[in-house]
């Protein structure tokens, strides 16, 4: 579908929006995605993974039919998740893992579940539940080692839908603790300068700016007022609160 | 009467405006000349994010005085400044087209906007009550969720507003939470 045919969809959609007083459950309010360690999308969401495509922007949002085994849910503008081929770098963990979901829709849940090579590992049965505001479950990967792709599925209770998280582990034979402690392999990670720049410096993104820092932006001048590390969409001009105008 | 415009647009500065004072002085970064026209999708978007913001205010202040490292503990205070400063914002804009500051708890309202995006009063309490181990954890959780859905808000705004000021801010929410975002999921590795 072209941009601009997606676009009047979406202004067509709106329009209407105030006329439907019929309203459906609302799966596409119940998004999910394993956060840590980091699963596929949360790599790319992180930007250690590049040319993602769109899943940087709504890691929560592999939403499929239930009975998949991929790591996509098997939507083509999330392909990229599953392709093996790219360098996924990998968490190295114990032979207990903890993972931790986010949740940006609370979901009604039937059952979570871990899949390594086709089996089974681990059922968690929420009976239709809602979750909590954190997930967490423990699972043991059987006395597997080096390296291995689990994928994670939560089923949710009263849509046929679930939600599909691969996550890429480096299992050491060191047994039972539950370490996720990480080293990944392969990252290509934002760079974080961790030393204020000169003053007078160019403003730029991912830069821990101390209360006093200055920097110039457009060519004015700026004064730091409360300690961060800069964003694209912090951008000086526009947060009064954290740049003063010099 | 130059002196005054110019006070004037210092004023908006240090009073916190999200977007620069449009006429007066040649912004650097965006040039958004602010307009008075909107459609329902502005009103929509300034009505769920500012409820949206407060709680997210709510959200990161508990990290004030809770355990956690410096560097999620200087991020919360700088999304706490910033999004105060957004809230103004927004409302200011509500205000100056009639309009009230929330369109209210009915999740039918958002239907046609991509569901319900609040984070509930439960998860904050679930949040304020976690023990300190877990603490760090669940915060970057539940706050990533957050700004999750501020994203997808955005999106919906920067596709279909209309009105200059609300879309521009739209944009730098889509862009700061997406970094942000990224920045948490750093911190929980």
């Amino acid at each position: 579908m072209s941009l601009k045919r997606k676009l009047a969809a979406v202004l067509a959609g709106v329009g209407i929006a105030p006329f439907i007083v019929v309203v459906s459950a609302g799966t596409a309010s119940a998004h999910g995605y394993i956060s840590s360690p980091p699963s596929r999308q949360a790599m790319c969401a992180q930007g250690r993974v590049s040319n993602c495509g769109p899943i940087v922007y709504e890691p929560q949002s592999v939403e499929g039919p239930k009975g998949q085994s991929n790591c996509h849910a098997g939507l083509s503008q999330f392909a990229q998740l599953n392709d093996d081929s790219r360098p996924w770098p990998t968490t190295s963990v114990g032979n207990s893992v903890t993972f931790n979901w986010t949740l940006t829709a609370r979901h009604s849940t039937s059952t979570w579940q871990y899949f390594v090579g086709g089996s089974k590992i681990a059922e968690f049965n929420d009976g239709g539940r809602q979750p909590a505001a954190t997930v967490t479950h423990n699972v043991g990967l059987g006395g597997r080692t080096g390296r291995i792709k689990l994928l994670a599925v939560w089923n949710i209770a009263d849509t046929p839908m679930a939600f599909y998280s691969c996550v890429d582990l480096q299992v050491g034979s060191g047994g039972g603790t539950p370490t996720t402690t990480t080293t990944p392999t392969t990252t290509t990670r934002p760079t974080t300068t961790t030393t204020a720049p000169p003053v007078g410096g160019t403003w730029a993104p991912n830069t821990a700016y101390s209360v006093g820092s200055q920097v110039s932006y457009g060519g004015v001048n700026y004064r730091c007022i409360q300690a961060h590390t800069s964003l694209v969409g912090w951008e000086p001009p526009n947060t009064a609160s954290l740049w003063q105008r010099l | 009467m130059r002196r005054l415009a110019a006070l004037v647009a210092g004023l908006l500065v240090l009073a916190g405006c999200g977007t620069p004072p449009a006429a007066t002085t040649p912004p650097p970064a965006s040039t958004v000349v602010e307009s008075n026209e909107f459609n329902e999708t502005d009103v929509m978007f300034l009505q769920m994010s500012v409820p949206h913001h407060r709680t997210g205010l709510e959200i990161v202040r508990l990290a004030e005085d809770r355990a956690v490292r410096a560097e999620v503990k200087t991020l919360a205070a700088a999304i706490e400044v910033t999004q105060l400063s957004e809230v103004d914002s927004m409302t200011k804009w509500l205000a100056d087209w009639g309009k009230p500051e929330s369109a209210g708890d009915n999740p039918q309202l958002h239907a046609g906007h991509g569901g319900d995006h609040s984070t509930s009063p439960e998860a904050v309490a679930e949040l304020a009550a976690t023990g300190s181990g877990e603490f760090e954890k669940a915060f970057l959780n539940l706050l990533i969720a957050h700004q999750h859905n501020a994203v997808a808000m955005a999106k919906l705004e920067k596709e279909s507003g209309v009105n200059p000021q609300a879309k521009d801010l739209a944009a730098r929410i889509f862009d700061s939470r997406t970094a942000q975002i990224a920045q948490m999921l750093g911190y929980l590795d």
